[in-house]
C-alpha cells in the first residue's frame, strides 16, 4: 500500500512532529501523577509557535502566560485520563487509527491499531487529542453537578443582571409632514404656522396631521427603535422621537424631506421583559454564568493540587 | 418552504433560547413585537458577510469571527489586518447600524484551514498549509505585505482552482477519505449556529445561520471557472448537522437536493433558502433553463427551483448582476458597476462577451419563455443586494468608507491595492448593496416569510425606501391620501406578488403603485436626493421571443450633477417620488413582468474620491506614481461619477386564471 522509503519517511515526520512529547528525553514527566515538569524546549517551543502565529516577539509576560496555560492543559489532560475519557471516545479511537495505520506495514483490526497506538502512548501525546480532551475535560468541569435551574435561582439571576436583559426604547406617535418637495423652502414657516395653530386648539393627531402634507411612510409611527427611525426620517427626526416630552407637539424639525411637527404619545423607557416572557434566555445566561464559575473553581483545585515545575 | 412546520416549533416564550414546546399547550405564537405592523416594516440587513471561517478571509488576515460580525452589524467597531506590527491599526464602524444580519461563510474548507493551523494533524506539515499559514503571517503584518508580491497569493488561486474541479475531492491534508477535514467541519458549523443564536434578539436584532456553497465549475474560456455561488439561509436553530459544501455537491441540482432531503423533507422544523450570487461571472450558467444532466426542465423541475431560490442578489462587492448594455438590452443605465470580467481570474476587458443568461433581467424574460413552454417560471426570483465582505464587516457599504476599509482584509487595505485591478477585490469592485424587506415586525420568521414571498429590495448600498404594488384596481389618487400604503395594499399585490388575469369588466392595464422616498443619509452627512423612477417590464410577444422595456414614471431629470474633481453635488432632485402608473402597452394573453428601479443624483465613485485624495492628475501622467496609476484606466476614468440606486423585486403577471 506503502512504499518503505515513504513509510520510513512519514515515520519520520511523525516522530519528528510528536518529538516535543514524544521522545522519552523530552516527554512531560508523569510521575508523580501531580507533578508537572515542564523544559526548557518545551517552552520554546510554545514561544516560537507564538512569535510565528502572531508577528510579535513574546515578552516575559507572554511566556509566563504560555507556560502557565500549558501547564493548565497538561493538569486537564492529565485529569482527563483519570476520568476515563480516552475511552469509548470514538473521535480518538479514530485518530488512534488513522496514526497507526499510518506507521504500520501489516493490516490491523481496528482493536488491535488502538491497542498498539495505546502503547506506544500516542493517545496522551498527540496534540489533536489532547485538544480533544483538554475540551472535553472542561466541559466536564464546567457541568458536573449541573442541574436544571429552579425557579428561584433564575429569579435571582434575573434580578441581578436586570439591566442586561434590558431592550431598547421604543416610541410610538406621530408627525405633521410638510413636504420639501411641494412647497421648496417655505416648508419651515408652513410648520412654524401649523405648530401656532396646535398651539391654539387642541386637535387629536389625525385632525393634526391634515394641516400638513401626504408623508410617503406615514402620519403615524408605532412601537419604533430610535435607529428606525434615523433610518426613514434622519437622525434629527429621531433625536426629537427619544427626548420630546409625550403628549406636546414638537417645533419644526427639518430634515432631507421637509419639516416635521412630531408628537410622541408613548415612549417606553428601555426596558427589561417580565421574566416569564424571556425565561428560556435568563436561565441560559444563568447556566453559562454558572459554568464558568465551576470551571473556574475547579481550575483553582486543579491548580493547588498540581506542582508544577517550570525551566 | 415548509411553513407547516414552523408553527409546530415556535417556543413557550420569545426568547431565543426557548425550547421547542411539548405537547398542544404551548403551541402559541410569540407576543407580537411592539413595533408590529400589517403593512409590513422596512428592515435593512446584511444577506452575505463572510468572517475568520472562511479560507480567503483568512489568508487575507481577517481574525473576526461571525460572533464580530453580528456585533458589527450592530454598531460595534471592529479592527482590521494587518495588525502587526503592534496592535490593529484600523478600526471601522458603521454608520448607522443593521436590523438583520447573516454570516456566510464558505462551506468549502471550513475544516481544511483549521487542519492547517491546529498543529498535530498530519495535514498540517503539509507544504500546503505550511504555505497557507505563510500567507496569513504575510497579511497580518503590514511590514511583510510592503514587500513585493502577487496581490493575489498563489494559496488562494490554487484554492480557487479545487473549486473549479467537476468532481472534486478533498486536499490530501484531509487525511483518508478527507476525515479530518470533516471532523473539524462539524465544530466551525456548530460555531456558526451558536453565534447565531447568541445575537439573535427578537424585535430588536436578527440572525440567520448560513452558509455559503462556492460553486465555480471549469467553464470555456473564462479563467477561475464560472460563478454559481448560492447562500444558504436557514429559517431558524432547526438545521443539518453538516453544511453542503462544493465538494460533496458539486452542481446546484445536487446542493437543492441536499437541502431538501436534510432540510425540508427530512428534518422537521428545518426551513432553507438558497440565493445565487454574482451571475454576472457565471459564463451563463446561472440561468440556464436545464438540469445538471443537460436534459430541459420539467414543470416539477421549474416549480421546485422557483421555491427554494426566491431570490437573487443582484447587487455586491463584485459587482452589478441586473443587465449589461448590448447583452439583449439597449438600456444605456445598465452600464453600472459592471465587473467586465469573464472569470474571477480574468483581467477586466470592457470589451469582453458575457453570455446573455449571466444577468438577472435577462434570466426574468427567459423565466417567462419556460413558462409558457412548460406551465412553471423557473425564474421567478426577486432581488437582494449585499456586501460579500470577507472583512465581517456586515453591512460596510457606503461609498466613502469603503475607500478606506476595503472588503478583504491586507489583500485590498491601503490605496495601491484598493487600485490594483487583479485583486478580488480591486478597482472594478464597489462597496456592494443592502436588502430591504418589507416584514411585519423583526423576527425570523417574518422576516424569512418576507424573503420568501419576495417582498424584498436591493440597493447598491444606500437606504432609499421604495414599494411597489400592482393590482387591476389601485386608485389613480392612491399617492395622495395619508393612508396610501393600505389603499395599495388591499388592491394590489406587493412586490414579488403574482398578477393573474384581470378581472370582469377590467380595461386597459394593470396598475402600479410606486413610492419611493430618499435615504436620509447617516449623522451629519445628508443622503442624495432622488432623480426619478423607472419600471422595467419584460414580456413575451407573439412570436414566442422575450422583449424588454424601459419606462420613465416618475421623476427626470433636474440636471443635478457631481463636480469629479471636488465631488460636489448640484442641482435638485426628489426627496420623494410616488405614482400610480398603468401598462399602457398591456396585451391580455402575454405574460409579463415589471419591477422598478430608483436613481439617486450622481454622486462621486469610492474611486473618485480616493484618486482625488492621493492628488493623481492623469492629465499629467508621467507624475502619477505607479501604485496609482490605475486612477487612469478606463475602467475607473469611465465611472467617475455613479448613480446609487434600488431594484424592486418584480411583480409578474400570468394570463392563466387561477
Amino acid at each position: 500500500m506503502k512504499s518503505p522509503i515513504v513509510h520510513f519517511a512519514l515515520l519520520g515526520l511523525v516522530l519528528f512532529v510528536g518529538a516535543r512529547w514524544l521522545l522519552p528525553s523530552e516527554r512531560t514527566e508523569r510521575a508523580p501523577d501531580t507533578r508537572i515538569v515542564i523544559s526548557e524546549s518545551q517552552v520554546a517551543a510554545l514561544v516560537s509557535r507564538y512569535e510565528a502565529t502572531s508577528g510579535m516577539v513574546a515578552t516575559d509576560d507572554v511566556r509566563a502566560g504560555l507556560t502557565r496555560r500549558f501547564a493548565e492543559e497538561e493538569m486537564l489532560c492529565r485529569e482527563a485520563h483519570r476520568w476515563g475519557l480516552t475511552e469509548n471516545n470514538q473521535a480518538i479511537d479514530l485518530r488512534l487509527r488513522q496514526k497507526m495505520a499510518f506507521v504500520s506495514d501489516e493490516e490491523h483490526s481496528d482493536e488491535e491499531l488502538e491497542r498498539q497506538a495505546r502503547a506506544l502512548g500516542l493517545d496522551s501525546d498527540d496534540a489533536v487529542i489532547r485538544s480533544m480532551l483538554v475540551h472535553n475535560m472542561r466541559l466536564l468541569l464546567s457541568t458536573k453537578g449541573e442541574q436544571e435551574p429552579t425557579d428561584a435561582e433564575v429569579q435571582a439571576y434575573y434580578e441581578r443582571e436586570y439591566s442586561r436583559f434590558a431592550r431598547p426604547a421604543r416610541i410610538t406617535g406621530w408627525h405633521v409632514f410638510f413636504s420639501k418637495d411641494l412647497r421648496q423652502l417655505s416648508a419651515m414657516a408652513a410648520a412654524r404656522a401649523a405648530k401656532a395653530e396646535l398651539d391654539a386648539e387642541a386637535l387629536r393627531p389625525e385632525q393634526a396631521v391634515e394641516l400638513g402634507d401626504v408623508s410617503p411612510s406615514g402620519a403615524h409611527f408605532k412601537g419604533q427603535l430610535a435607529r428606525q427611525l434615523a433610518s426613514r426620517f434622519g437622525e434629527e427626526f429621531a433625536r426629537v422621537a427619544e427626548s420630546l416630552p409625550e403628549g406636546n407637539w414638537s417645533d419644526p424639525v427639518e430634515t432631507p424631506f421637509g419639516a416635521h411637527l412630531l408628537l410622541v404619545q408613548e415612549r417606553t423607557q428601555p426596558q427589561t421583559p417580565p421574566l416569564s416572557k424571556i425565561r428560556a434566555r435568563v436561565a441560559a445566561a444563568y447556566r453559562s454564568s454558572q459554568r464558568q464559575k465551576r470551571l473556574a473553581t475547579a481550575m483553582e483545585d486543579l491548580r493547588a493540587r498540581y506542582e508544577v515545575v517550570v525551566p | 418552504m415548509a411553513l407547516a412546520f414552523s408553527v409546530a416549533l415556535i417556543g413557550c416564550d420569545d426568547s431565543p433560547g426557548s425550547s421547542p414546546c411539548q405537547g398542544s399547550e404551548c403551541v402559541v405564537q410569540p407576543d407580537p413585537c411592539p413595533d408590529r405592523n400589517p403593512l409590513r416594516n422596512p428592515y435593512v440587513g446584511e444577506l452575505h458577510a463572510h468572517t475568520a471561517y472562511s479560507f480567503d478571509s483568512i489568508l487575507a488576515g481577517v481574525t473576526a469571527g461571525p460572533r464580530d460580525a453580528y456585533r458589527f452589524a450592530q454598531g460595534e467597531s471592529l479592527a482590521l489586518p494587518p495588525f502587526a506590527p503592534g496592535s490593529a491599526q484600523r478600526t471601522t464602524q458603521l454608520r448607522r447600524p443593521l436590523d438583520f444580519a447573516a454570516a456566510t461563510d464558505h462551506a468549502e474548507f471550513f475544516g481544511e484551514f483549521r487542519v492547517c493551523t491546529i498543529p498535530g494533524y498530519d495535514g498540517y506539515d503539509s507544504d500546503f498549509c505550511e504555505r497557507y499559514r505563510e500567507q496569513i503571517e504575510i497579511s497580518q503584518d503590514a511590514d511583510r505585505l510592503r514587500e513585493p508580491g502577487s496581490p493575489l497569493p498563489q494559496v488562494f488561486i490554487e484554492i480557487a482552482l479545487k473549486l473549479t474541479e467537476p468532481m472534486p475531492t478533498r486536499f490530501p491534508l484531509c487525511g483518508a477519505d478527507g476525515e479530518d477535514c470533516v471532523a473539524e467541519t462539524s465544530m466551525v458549523w456548530e460555531d456558526e449556529q451558536a453565534a447565531a443564536k447568541e445575537f439573535y434578539d427578537r424585535c430588536t436584532f436578527t440572525t440567520f445561520v448560513a452558509y455559503e456553497w462556492t460553486g465555480n465549475p471549469a467553464s470555456p474560456n473564462v479563467l477561475g471557472g464560472a460563478n454559481i455561488h448560492r447562500n444558504v439561509i436557514f429559517r431558524n436553530d432547526v438545521v443539518p448537522e453538516l453544511p453542503t459544501s462544493y465538494i460533496e455537491a458539486p452542481k446546484p441540482q445536487q446542493l437543492w437536493s441536499a437541502l431538501d432531503t436534510q432540510c425540508l423533507s427530512g428534518l422537521p422544523g428545518c426551513d432553507v433558502l438558497a440565493i445565487p450570487h454574482s451571475s454576472n461571472f457565471s459564463n451563463g450558467l446561472m440561468f440556464e433553463p436545464t438540469n445538471a444532466d443537460g436534459s430541459p426542465l420539467s414543470k416539477e423541475d421549474a416549480e421546485f427551483r422557483a421555491a427554494i431560490e426566491p431570490l437573487v442578489e443582484i447587487h455586491q462587492h463584485k459587482g452589478n448582476s441586473e443587465c449589461k448594455l448590448g447583452v439583449l438590452t439597449n438600456d444605456e443605465d445598465c452600464g453600472f458597476e459592471t465587473y467586465e470580467k469573464a472569470g474571477i481570474l480574468d483581467p477586466p476587458d470592457p470589451g469582453v462577451f458575457v453570455p446573455p443568461l449571466s444577468f438577472a433581467r435577462n434570466g426574468l424574460k427567459e423565466g417567462l419563455v419556460q413558462d409558457e413552454a412548460i406551465g412553471a417560471n423557473p425564474f421567478e426570483f426577486g432581488f437582494v443586494g449585499a456586501s460579500d465582505t470577507h472583512n465581517a464587516t456586515a453591512g460596510a457599504t457606503h461609498e466613502g468608507d469603503y475607500r478606506e476599509t476595503g472588503h478583504i482584509g491586507a489583500l485590498d487595505w491601503e490605496p495601491r491595492r484598493l487600485l490594483i485591478f487583479l485583486a478580488a477585490s480591486g478597482i472594478e469592485s464597489n462597496g456592494g448593496g443592502l436588502a430591504i424587506v418589507w416584514a411585519e415586525e423583526n423576527s425570523r420568521d417574518a422576516i424569512f416569510d418576507a424573503l420568501e414571498r419576495r417582498e424584498v429590495y436591493a440597493t447598491s448600498g444606500t437606504r432609499p425606501t421604495l414599494r411597489l404594488f400592482g393590482g387591476w384596481d389601485i386608485p389613480g389618487d392612491a399617492c395622495d391620501s395619508q393612508n396610501a400604503i393600505e389603499i395599495a395594499d388591499q388592491n394590489g399585490v406587493p412586490m414579488g406578488g403574482t398578477l393573474r388575469a384581470p378581472p370582469d369588466g377590467a380595461s386597459g392595464g394593470p396598475q402600479f403603485f410606486i413610492s419611493a422616498q430618499q435615504d436620509p443619509g447617516p449623522e451629519g452627512e445628508p443622503g442624495t436626493p432622488l432623480e426619478r423612477i423607472q419600471i422595467i417590464k419584460g414580456w413575451v410577444d407573439a412570436e414566442g421571443d422575450a422583449q424588454e422595456k424601459v419606462f420613465n414614471v416618475a421623476g427626470g431629470d433636474r440636471a443635478a450633477d457631481v463636480d469629479v474633481s471636488t465631488c460636489e453635488t448640484s442641482g435638485e432632485g426628489y426627496a420623494s417620488l410616488c405614482t400610480v402608473w398603468t401598462d399602457p402597452e398591456f396585451v391580455p394573453g402575454q405574460r409579463a413582468f415589471y419591477y422598478a428601479r430608483i436613481f439617486e443624483n450622481p454622486v462621486c465613485r469610492w474611486s473618485t474620491m480616493l484618486c482625488n485624495e492621493l492628488g493623481v492628475d492623469c492629465t499629467d501622467i508621467d507624475n502619477v506614481p505607479a501604485d496609482f496609476i490605475e486612477c487612469c484606466s478606463p475602467v475607473i476614468a469611465d465611472q467617475r461619477a455613479i448613480k446609487e440606486r434600488a431594484w424592486s423585486s418584480p411583480i409578474w403577471y400570468r394570463p392563466e386564471t387561477l
